[in-house]
């Protein structure tokens, strides 16, 4: 149970009831972690999917990639591990902590938003456009789509950081830090299997 | 009872007009059920599909009649009673006719499939026998480009590098197997009982072959070369649509297929001049 | 995590049009498709009257989008632009509006008992993006060479080679920006609808304590949220093909006004494969809440539980996961592997099972009734009747064999009109009806409403049956006109017939606009509960003020159909009186 304030028209102050069914197994967090991730898992399966229909076709010839995409790769298992320090720092209660792991997190991850576009400008001037070929087109492609997320995620983490300085304490549970760092490793994840995808024959 | 429930059994039509539509719904389908509809039927495989279809509209028109029957009772008799008879069922009751709807569609839907389907669609899929004639088709919008191998028997090379107004399926003038290729257009002629094999290609936009009278449709891929074939068992002239949306003259690919005797087709064949 | 309450905002703005209330988001929703659906109506209208005399002159239409006409003729490829149009607008842009957003967002808390959605702010986010995508596809219409008219399937290359017909010059991108923001809106709406079901439910509001409308949209939302996915991957693969010059879904070899054009190595079938996986559980998606509503308002006028409730929560189900894996249907003739083809075959009959059980369940659920002939109930009832035909179509498409021959003819054409335009359109008018009172306070005129059910059932059921028959005969769908061939003009009569049955159809929608437009302002005013009806959110006052249950939240004892308890003084009991007393049957 739990109850919170409302002001109805009369301006008396009434404490509103609120009850929540007994079998909800999950916090409104934790649901909406797991419809993001359903989603977002569907949209690079749709892609992939595509990749590997197209990956058959007669005319297919893989692009060398830049080596510095392995660099970005490392940069981002590293803004991983940040969060991951983060959340051991949520545990013990250290704000200050927390603060400075996932602003970590966030710049790592900035830093290699940064790389990616050094590594498409890499190809550019090799002359490897989006349209120069069918492995180009979706590399590019899927960079970019990727690169939309974990740009969401910065901000997510970015919030998280004015959060914390802001009010200088710790919600426990705090289901949107916890939410916000899956999330983070999710897209991780990703950019790992797109790597793969896209170095694969 | 507040005065809003103005829909009280008692008062207006609908406990007569309501079970009488219901009931009328399906007379009317059967009544058009029973009329003609498909095209006459000029292949072979066309046999199994036009069963596949009589088969759908018994069963399935059976299956629809009896659903409206008890519909339109259950309206009738429910309409006239006050209170609830039957307010809930059983749990056995439940179980059993969820198992009988499902029992009933597994045999009729999917043993339709089985027994009368599938051999029709392995049988217009499977590979076609030695003295298929080869028929090729490149589609653009909004014509028919149809090509036989001539008296060589051998289809020249064609590439879209060499297509023209003057030469839509872009037949290349150097190779020799070419020399003596026939295009048409919109224009095809089959041997009566013998099985026809149409190459498909298209050169801009999905196309589909479609010929009612044989039961015949294939989409017309870019990129793709897709085979379909049929045994045309009826002489006569036969009309050739596009089914698939292909752009403002869609309604208008209109290609016509002669079967005619095997001495005929011969004869049609040596008066045709290759390009 | 606890439920905030908001504070009730004051200004009208921020009331009305920025407001954050599922209320005011649903009936904005519910308002915008009534708005779609009169011009995708009138798309259709003129379409049927193109088709029935082919020498019609559009002098009006001429003075509006002057490219559309010719010499006073309409051209072909603006009719295939309404074609595309009238599907995408109806699919997206009114049924899924009205009745997944709609109904949706009214309803959900109300029904589980919340005080509103999960993420009140993300809803009014969707609504407004849903409304941008909605005026950017209209405004297609007016841009260089015309709305999209590859129809709504936008199958490349016709819809990727912007030479391949004036729809596919600048309306194609715009359908593609404009359904992507509609997935946007109903991703925001899907993430809501299920956090809010699956986490906000009042105390005792266990799931199976749900209305079926609930459960309905809950299997839409996230079936949904599982499927566009790949669509949208789909449209920036399109956009790219017809902007970047990539190669996605075109081939080498494509020869436009005179020239090779430079694309190697894409297939077409790609887009197919991505599109139908969206489209099909699609129709579910629209289809389902609909059924939902079916039950939830056959109950209260027959003054009976629905029958089989536990086993139509499971068919469901059932049907929400095959739904996903039959999309190849669609595609047996495509020039996809036969073998593929027969999978899809045997996959797709397996629905037939789970809607066979729902069927009978709705058809059961009048058996040994007491039923009040409501307005509302008229249009479940017919609904009944339209889900059955329309259903049993679907046999004659999911057989691989028979497809072969109906394929893209009016067969289609006839099946979908009565699952997608016939089943959800009078689920849609049953649940108008029958929650018109609660969202407005007032009664929307019964005569008038039985008089639109049966203007709308009897040409409704005639016109597309009569598709059927017409697809028996062969004819192909997308056809600008039927008098180039023998076997397309011989149904011509039969299509003059059709149009005139279509547009008292049309005509009949009117009378349904006009009594809700009057009724707002001058309807009988409403109580609580005017059909004395047992789901919770009769027990919240007609409008609900803002938190939607005043001071304290409601406690739920019992499931939502509890009519006719034996030995209860009143013949419905509301889900929030406890056991002590009356005795609880479900």
């Amino acid at each position: 149970m739990s109850a919170t304030a409302s002001v109805p028209e009369s301006g008396i102050s009434i404490q509103a009831v609120n009850s929540r069914c007994a079998d909800v197994v999950a916090s409104k967090e934790q649901l909406t972690l797991l419809a993001v991730l359903a989603t977002v898992g569907m949209l690079f399966a749709g892609f992939a999917s595509a990749y590997l229909v197209r990956r058959e076709g007669m005319d297919w010839a893989r692009e060398q990639l830049p080596g510095i995409l392995i660099v970005n790769t490392v940069v981002l298992l590293a803004s991983s591990a940040a969060l991951e320090a983060a959340r051991a720092a949520h545990r013990r209660g250290r704000s200050r902590d927390v603060r400075q792991w996932v602003a970590a997190g966030a710049f790592l991850g900035l830093a290699f938003l940064c790389a990616q576009f050094v590594a498409w400008r890499q190809l550019a001037a090799q002359g490897v456009y989006l349209r120069s070929s069918a492995h180009s087109s979706f590399f590019f492609m899927l960079t970019a789509v990727h690169a939309v997320h974990l740009a969401g995620g910065i901000v997510a983490l970015g919030y998280l950081v004015w959060r914390v300085s802001r009010f200088q304490r710790l919600h426990r549970p705090d289901g949107l830090f916890d939410g916000t760092v899956v999330y983070w490793h999710f897209v991780d994840g990703v950019w790992l299997f797109l790597y793969f995808l896209l170095l694969s024959y | 009872m507040d005065d809003a429930m103005t829909g009280h059994a008692r008062s207006g039509g609908e406990k007569w007009f309501l079970p009488l539509i219901i009931w009328s719904f399906p007379v009317i389908t059967v009544a058009l059920g029973l009329k003609t509809w498909f095209p006459p039927l000029a292949s072979d495989h066309g046999a199994g599909i036009d069963r596949m279809l009589r088969y759908l509209l018994l069963a399935v028109g059976a299956l629809y009649v009896v659903g409206n029957a008890v519909l339109g009772y259950f309206v009738w008799k429910s309409s006239r009673q006050e209170i609830v008879t039957a307010r809930m069922a059983s749990k056995a009751s439940e179980r059993r006719w969820s198992l009988i709807p499902a029992a009933v569609m597994m045999l009729v839907a999917e043993g339709g499939v089985f027994v009368l389907g599938l051999p029709v669609w392995g049988q217009y899929y499977s590979a076609p026998p030695e003295e298929t004639l080869t028929v090729e088709l490149m589609a653009e919008q909004f014509a028919w480009n149809i090509r036989y191998a001539g008296a060589d028997g051998k289809f020249g090379r064609a590439t879209p590098q060499l297509i023209t107004l003057n030469n839509p399926i872009g037949l290349d003038a150097q190779d020799a197997a070419g020399r003596d290729d026939i295009v048409l257009l919109n224009d095809i002629h089959l041997p009566v009982n013998r099985p026809a094999r149409i190459r498909l290609r298209s050169k801009d936009v999905i196309h589909s072959f479609f010929v009612p009278d044989f039961r015949v449709k294939q989409d017309a891929v870019p990129g793709m070369t897709i085979d379909v074939w049929f045994v045309p068992t009826q002489t006569g002239t036969f009309e050739l649509a596009c089914n698939q949306i292909c752009g403002f003259g869609h309604y208008t690919m209109r290609g016509l297929v002669t079967v005619v005797s095997a001495a005929e087709f011969e004869n049609w064949l040596q008066e045709q001049s290759p390009i | 995590m606890n439920l905030h309450l908001e504070h009730e905002p004051r200004s009208f703005v921020r009331r009305y049009i920025f407001s954050m209330d599922h209320k005011i988001i649903g009936i904005q929703y519910l308002l915008t498709a009534m708005f779609v659906a009169v011009v995708a109506s009138l798309l259709a209208m003129m379409m049927r009257i193109q088709l029935a005399w082919p020498e019609s002159r559009w002098p009006l239409l001429e003075r509006i989008l002057p490219e559309a006409v010719s010499d006073g003729v309409m051209k072909p490829e603006f009719y295939l632009s309404m074609v595309t149009m009238h599907g995408t607008l109806m699919a997206f842009f009114v049924i899924s509006f009205a009745l997944v957003s709609g109904f949706g967002n009214y309803l959900i808390p109300l029904q589980i008992g919340a005080r509103d959605m999960a993420y009140p702010f993300l809803n009014m986010l969707s609504y407004w993006i849903g409304l941008l995508g909605t005026i950017i596809v209209l405004a297609s219409f007016f841009v260089e060479g015309g709305a999209a008219a590859s129809g709504w399937t936008a199958y490349p290359p016709l819809s990727a080679v912007r030479q391949a017909i004036p729809g596919s010059a600048m309306g194609q991108t715009f359908w593609l920006l404009g359904v992507a923001l509609f997935i946007v809106s109903f991703t925001m709406g899907g993430l809501n609808y299920f956090v809010t079901v699956m986490n906000q439910r009042a105390a005792g509001m266990s799931l199976m304590r749900m209305p079926l409308t609930v459960w309905t949209l809950l299997i839409s939302a996230i079936i949904g949220l599982l499927s566009f996915p790949p669509l949208t991957a789909a449209a920036i693969m399109l956009l790219l093909d017809r902007h970047a010059g990539t190669s996605f879904f075109l081939p080498s070899g494509l020869y436009f006004g005179n020239r090779l054009l430079e694309n190697s190595g894409g297939t077409p079938l790609l887009w197919q494969h991505l599109f139908w996986f969206l489209g099909h559980p699609e129709v579910y998606v629209l289809l389902l809440p609909a059924l939902g509503i079916a039950f939830d308002v056959l109950a209260p006028f027959t003054r009976k539980p629905p029958f089989g409730h536990r086993m139509t929560v499971i068919s469901l189900g059932v049907i929400a996961f095959l739904s996903m894996v039959v999309w190849g249907h669609h595609m047996f003739v495509s020039g996809m592997s036969p073998y593929v083809g027969e999978f899809f075959s045997i996959g797709t009959l397996l629905i037939t099972l789970p809607s066979a059980v729902i069927g009978v369940n709705l058809v059961a659920s009048l058996r040994g009734a007491a039923i009040r002939f409501t307005v509302p109930m008229l249009f479940a009832v017919g609904l009944i009747a339209l889900f059955g035909l329309g259903g049993m179509g679907g046999i004659f498409l999911g057989t691989a064999t028979s497809d072969i021959y109906l394929h893209d003819s009016y067969f289609v054409v006839g099946h979908f009109h009565f699952v997608i335009g016939g089943v959800t359109l009078f689920g849609l008018f049953a649940g108008i009806y029958y929650w018109f009172p609660k969202m407005f306070g007032r009664m929307m005129n019964q005569r008038l409403g039985k008089i639109h059910f049966w203007l709308t059932i009897v040409p409704f059921y005639l016109l597309f049956l009569g598709m059927h028959f017409i697809g028996l005969g062969g004819v192909p769908r997308h056809y600008f006109s039927f008098m180039s061939y023998d076997f397309t003009r011989r149904f011509q009569g039969m299509q003059v017939q059709v149009t005139w049955l279509a547009l008292v159809l049309g005509v009949a929608q009117l009378i349904f606009l006009f009594n809700f437009l009057w009724s707002l302002r001058a309807g009988r005013k409403a109580g609580l509960n005017p059909w004395n009806a047992a789901s919770l959110e009769w027990t919240a006052p007609s409008p609900p003020p803002h938190g939607n249950w005043g001071a304290v939240q409601p406690v739920v004892h019992r499931w939502p159909y509890e009519y006719s308890v034996p030995d209860a003084i009143e013949d419905f009991t509301p889900q929030t009186v406890p056991a002590s007393a009356v005795a609880v049957t479900r």
